[in-house]
């Protein structure tokens, strides 16, 4: 058992890896009365083509089948994983994103038993080919429905105008023909590939005790065999620096213009910084804030102008070889908007004269989050999927910030290609 | 946890003490009976008043003052509950334990600061400050149509009765939005001071006498209320159901069913509805509706079954293919109809168990356990203990009962005419 100690915030996370590779991370909160617990595979809609590092040949699947997989694995035989849950009056839930599948369970007694059904029914599976075509059925009203949410035209459409080839262009669920063209053969890959322990892990916080937490997932694992540890190879795409459309309009059900703006920021000139990826994170995080945040002179601007009605909307993940930053609005002046959006990212915002309030920012989000254990949860999934570890400095980080390379990353973000969706009304 | 109320004449303050928080969370609520004439005024007050104020002239000063309070967080809301309206300024900072130096009176003065110094010149609200505020309401209002499902909801609710309290949204429409002046809605301001009933709740690590100082030094409620609020909606019964189609240009359709309660007892309204609703179409996976639709015919990715326990209503929404709106239709009236013919005792335990649950997981939130006990002093919500005991009381009996006092008001159909 290792201990993480989470820097100035009196918090420790404990760690263990397992002989079949499991990772298991325990976050203990005796303040709240429940616990949530995350299994994940680090398995997302990005790995489309894979193989076992001794297999010769690589597996191509359609999109959407990590998404489709989360589904079937609830259906047991003669019954539902969701069912099961329920007799012991807890709320199951999964999801799939990019590059992860989490399935949770939320709870506040029957610790064992809960724990033990999420463990057993993902590693129990019970996929048949006629749950296959009846799940078609769900996850086609499932896509459509997103086809009508403006939020998901507005991320993925934007993604297809940035990204030539790279999976992270297509819709986490794949398109109705994906999801019609998928096979029992194509779920058994995936499966096969990516649950395998070595390639999982377990998250656990809020009320539990964690020395019981971690006998229960290690008799759990005992009892059940795997194959050995092996490696995944996952097939590379190299994707081109430049955007496939600098601008696109498209008609859909909005009442008020949506501009989404992309930049697409190579990470081999971000790691010129010599950052590690989670300072990154950080200070790319830090920049958007303080450019386009709440208290940003820019959002002040443009609100009063008139120009945007509500506030803009950022975030930023990476892919392989790309940070992605997009952000969002909905503008009734869309050539005015992008334009006034455009100039700022030439010139973003450092945190120079605001260093001391926006790092007591960052501090204080930490420790509000602290009390919630489904946010924790997220985090440290996040932070294992996207670091491949537990962050246990963000303090430090904050707290040691360089302005020098802060204004290096801008500069970096500046002269990044960029792409633009405007989404106005039919 | 020791909760503390305290009546101070023009408003009611409430402490709650607890050190299982990091944070202190304060929520000043007003409360009255609804006025549809003045509903969006309110709603667009609540939004105005932490847009501008005397102290903070521009939302990006009193953004700038939470971070320099470690990052407070502070919003209004403003909500329908059955025939009442409720607007809630809700106020967040972390204990000052756990900070540098952040003083708890300071912290604690910037909601009644933004109460009662607002941005107003000779009884007149910022006019240019206001106008942000339409802007903002009139896109809140127009995005309600790119959610499709909460849009035929809403629809659904105004084809029932157009002149019920329950199909009323706080948004409002374009032209009262439009109606809103600097003038009136000062008007508001004030009927709003001098009429609503007030209550304050304080949770944390804190220390009762101290907050009662605090917030005795900076309000300045002064009037005392002693009309009456009442909360639940009598809505119409039709003996014909009533069918509306509607065509909109979108890939799904919605299809939304509500019914009236009829008749029930109070321990009906309070607890076995929830049971029914669960089993029907609640927040599980395992209910009726989900079942018959869902997992036995994959018709849809979602469907479920809501009690607006104020209203009198309980209400069946889900999105699925055109063609498969009338199969959709037969199943869910025969979801409706099994309650009265095949519950069983599994169902009513897992329901009981879900409920439970999910009173459990509230007493880890601040917000939730301030919402259970202003919903006891305002309304006929028991206390945890109490509905924890309650609950166990309902039999599978008393759900076949109360599925023979639903009656299907409106049917309401939004056709998707896209192809995928």
């Amino acid at each position: 058992m290792n201990k993480i100690e989470l820097s100035h915030l009196n918090e420790t996370i404990i760690y263990e890896s397992l002989p079949n590779g499991l990772e298991i991370y325990l976050l203990p909160n005796k303040n709240v009365n429940n616990f949530y617990i995350s299994f994940c595979t680090k398995y997302g809609s990005l790995y489309n083509d894979f193989k076992r590092s001794t297999d010769k040949k690589y597996y191509h699947i359609p999109s959407g089948v990590a998404h489709f997989l989360e589904h079937t694995t609830f259906y047991l035989n003669g019954c539902d994983a969701s069912d099961m849950f329920s007799s012991l009056g807890s709320y199951s839930n999964a999801y799939t994103s990019f590059k992860v599948t989490n399935y949770n369970v939320f709870s506040y007694n029957k610790f064992k038993e809960n724990l033990n059904l999420l463990l057993d029914f993902v590693q129990n599976p019970y996929y048949t080919e006629k749950n296959i075509k009846d799940e078609k059925g769900i996850i086609c009203e499932e896509v459509k429905m997103y086809k009508d949410m403006p939020d998901t035209i507005a991320f993925f459409g934007l993604l297809q105008n940035m990204f030539h080839i790279d999976n992270v262009r297509n819709m986490v669920t794949g398109e109705v023909n994906d999801v019609k063209s998928t096979k029992l053969e194509d779920i058994l890959a995936s499966y096969n590939t990516f649950y395998h322990p070595s390639n999982m892990f377990v998250v656990i916080t809020g009320n539990f005790n964690p020395d019981e937490a971690l006998a229960i997932i290690s008799e759990n694992q005992i009892s059940k065999k795997f194959e050995k540890p092996f490696k995944i190879d996952i097939k590379k795409k190299k994707e081109k620096a430049s955007v496939v459309k600098e601008k696109e309009i498209v008609k859909c059900n909005v009442e008020i213009d949506k501009v989404s703006i992309g930049i697409k920021v190579p990470l081999e000139e971000l790691n010129n910084l010599k950052l590690s990826e989670e300072e990154r994170n950080v200070y790319i995080s830090m920049i958007l804030n303080a450019s386009f945040g709440r208290s940003s002179e820019l959002r002040e601007k443009l609100v009063s102008g008139n120009i945007i009605t509500n506030g803009i909307f950022y975030d930023s993940f990476t892919t392989d070889d790309y940070l992605v930053i997009n952000i969002i609005s909905e503008t009734p002046y869309p050539e005015r908007y992008i334009s006034i959006i455009k100039d700022k990212i030439k010139n973003l915002n450092d945190i120079e004269n605001e260093l001391t309030r926006k790092s007591r920012v960052a501090i204080s989000s930490l420790i509000f989050s602290l009390d919630n254990i489904e946010v924790m949860n997220e985090m440290i999934v996040d932070n294992i999927v996207e670091f491949g570890h537990v962050v246990p400095n963000y303090y430090d980080i904050y707290k040691s910030l360089d302005l020098t390379k802060m204004k290096k990353a801008s500069k970096i973000i500046a002269k990044s290609p960029m792409s633009v969706l405007i989404l106005t009304k039919k | 946890m020791v909760y503390n109320s305290y009546k101070m004449g023009s408003f009611n303050l409430h402490t709650i003490k607890t050190d299982r928080f990091k944070t202190i969370r304060m929520e000043i609520m007003f409360r009255n009976n609804i006025d549809p004439e003045n509903i969006v005024k309110r709603t667009m007050l609540f939004e105005l008043l932490l847009e501008s104020s005397e102290y903070y002239k521009t939302k990006r000063d009193l953004i700038l003052k939470c971070e320099e309070l470690y990052n407070a967080n502070i919003y209004a809301e403003t909500m329908k509950v059955g025939n009442e309206t409720v607007s809630v300024i809700n106020y967040e900072i972390l204990d000052p334990k756990y900070t540098d130096d952040l003083d708890l009176d300071e912290a604690l003065k910037l909601p009644f600061d933004i109460i009662f110094n607002p941005d107003i010149n000779e009884n007149e609200f910022n006019e240019e400050r206001l106008e942000t505020i339409r802007i903002r309401s009139l896109a809140e209002l127009d995005a309600l149509k790119e959610e499709p499902s909460k849009y035929a909801i809403a629809e659904s609710l105004k084809a029932m009765d157009r002149k019920s309290v329950s199909s009323i949204n706080i948004l409002g429409d374009k032209e009262s939005i439009n109606r809103v002046n600097k003038s009136n809605i000062f008007e508001e301001y004030m009927n709003i001071l001098e009429h609503d009933y007030i209550d304050i709740y304080v949770i944390g690590d804190i220390d009762s006498n101290t907050i009662i100082d605090i917030v005795n030094k900076y309000q300045h409620f002064n009037t005392i209320k002693h009309h009456e609020v009442s909360l639940y909606v009598n809505n119409k019964v039709r003996s014909r159901v009533n069918k509306v189609e509607a065509k909109e240009d979108l890939t799904q359709s919605q299809l939304v069913y509500i019914m009236n309660l009829i008749g029930l007892t109070d321990f009906e309204t309070s607890y076995v509805s929830h049971i029914f609703n669960h089993i029907l179409g609640g927040n599980s996976l395992d209910s009726k509706l989900y079942k018959n639709l869902r997992n036995d015919n994959s018709l849809c990715y979602s469907v479920s079954s809501k009690y607006s326990k104020y209203d009198r209503l309980m209400m069946i929404s889900t999105s699925i293919d055109k063609d498969n709106i009338k199969l959709s239709k037969r199943l869910i009236e025969d979801s409706i109809k099994s309650m009265r013919t095949s519950i069983t005792e599994e169902e009513v335990d897992k329901a009981r168990q879900a409920i439970v649950n999910a009173i459990k997981v509230s007493l880890d939130s601040e917000h939730q356990i301030i919402s259970n006990y202003f919903f006891n002093e305002i309304a006929d919500l028991d206390l945890v203990d109490k509905r924890l005991e309650e609950y166990s009381k309902v039999t599978k009996e008393d759900v076949i009962n109360m599925a023979k006092k639903i009656k299907i008001n409106t049917i309401y159909v939004l056709e998707g005419d896209q192809n995928e």
